[in-house]
């Protein structure tokens, strides 16, 4: 079965590596791409030579084009606008997680500080959108 | 059945009386409160969607099931009406049902679904399902804030 390929876009590198370990034990066959800003996500989006993400990870503060200008230009463009976007970010400003939803974000999710909560997220998610959930598909490039 | 400002309110919009009545069950089962109301078409869910949309103080669901299958109003048409209204865009809309068509799916996504999930035809299935969708959702997500739903921005 192909690997399930995420685009986690997050511009802090301890939480990176965080993702990155919380995903590693992961029994599904997963293929993760980084971006450390929205300007990356979307030439990573625009260049893909393999298939489009299954799923995004998406912190919100990040430099040179923040979540939401990511989540704007991918909620309004037919070829990315139905990939899941799941907002993995540390505020819980209600004012943030308001308008993540009204820009369509399939979720939100406030980062939880401690490591092993975090990990018990990271598992959540991916009980959820990659056992549960029917992902959406896409042409091949 | 009362509310408190604690227990999330869903809203279940789904024809099927044996669906129904599993859904309810498997809710009542579990360790977050919740108080479900039933819309069997989409004309009732609407009514019961109304006072968000005219931005009146109702009871506004944390989160919608939806099956596509529905007399009158379609399920797809409904999502997208929901969607498309500033306020109501913002609750979350599970879409819960028996197609298995990935074009269905990606129809759902583009107009604005936050999940589709297949229905499984068995009942334990099912009952995972939903303890899925209530651990997911109603545990691990932050859910836009009911308090500001009215605040009369969007």
């Amino acid at each position: 079965m192909e690997a399930i390929h995420i685009l986690l876009v997050e511009d802090n590198p301890a939480d990176i590596d965080l993702t990155k370990e919380a995903l590693r034990v992961s029994k599904i066959s997963l293929d993760l791409s980084v971006a450390m800003d929205g300007l990356q996500a979307m030439a990573i989006l625009a260049n893909t030579t393999k298939k489009l993400p299954d799923l995004i990870l998406l912190d919100l503060n990040m430099p040179v084009m923040d979540g939401w200008e990511v989540l704007r230009e991918l909620k309004s463009n037919k070829r990315y606008d139905r990939i899941p976007v799941v907002v993995l970010t540390s505020s819980e400003a209600d004012r943030d997680i308001l308008s993540s939803y009204d820009l369509g974000a399939n979720c939100y999710i406030a980062k939880p500080v401690d490591l092993r909560l975090f990990e018990e997220v990271v598992r959540s998610i991916e009980q959820f959108w990659f056992t549960v959930v029917k992902l959406p598909t896409h042409a091949a490039n | 059945m009362t509310t408190t400002s604690e227990n999330k309110h869903i809203l279940l919009v789904e024809d099927n009386p044996a669906d129904i009545d599993l859904i309810r069950h498997v809710f009542s089962e579990q360790e977050v409160a919740a108080n479900i109301t039933v819309a069997t078409n989409g004309a009732d869910a609407l009514k019961a969607l109304q006072g968000v949309m005219t931005g009146s103080r109702g009871k506004s669901p944390d989160l919608v099931l939806l099956d596509l299958n529905l007399p009158g109003i379609g399920g797809r048409d409904l999502l997208a009406m929901m969607k498309k209204d500033p306020i109501v865009r913002r609750i979350p809309v599970i879409v819960l049902t028996s197609s298995h068509s990935s074009t269905e799916a990606n129809e759902c996504y583009s107009l604005g679904a936050n999940s589709f999930i297949t229905k499984p035809e068995d009942f334990h299935g099912l009952q995972s399902i939903i303890r899925a969708i209530e651990s997911f959702w109603l545990s691990t997500v932050t859910m836009p804030p009911s308090s500001v739903r009215f605040s009369g921005e969007g």
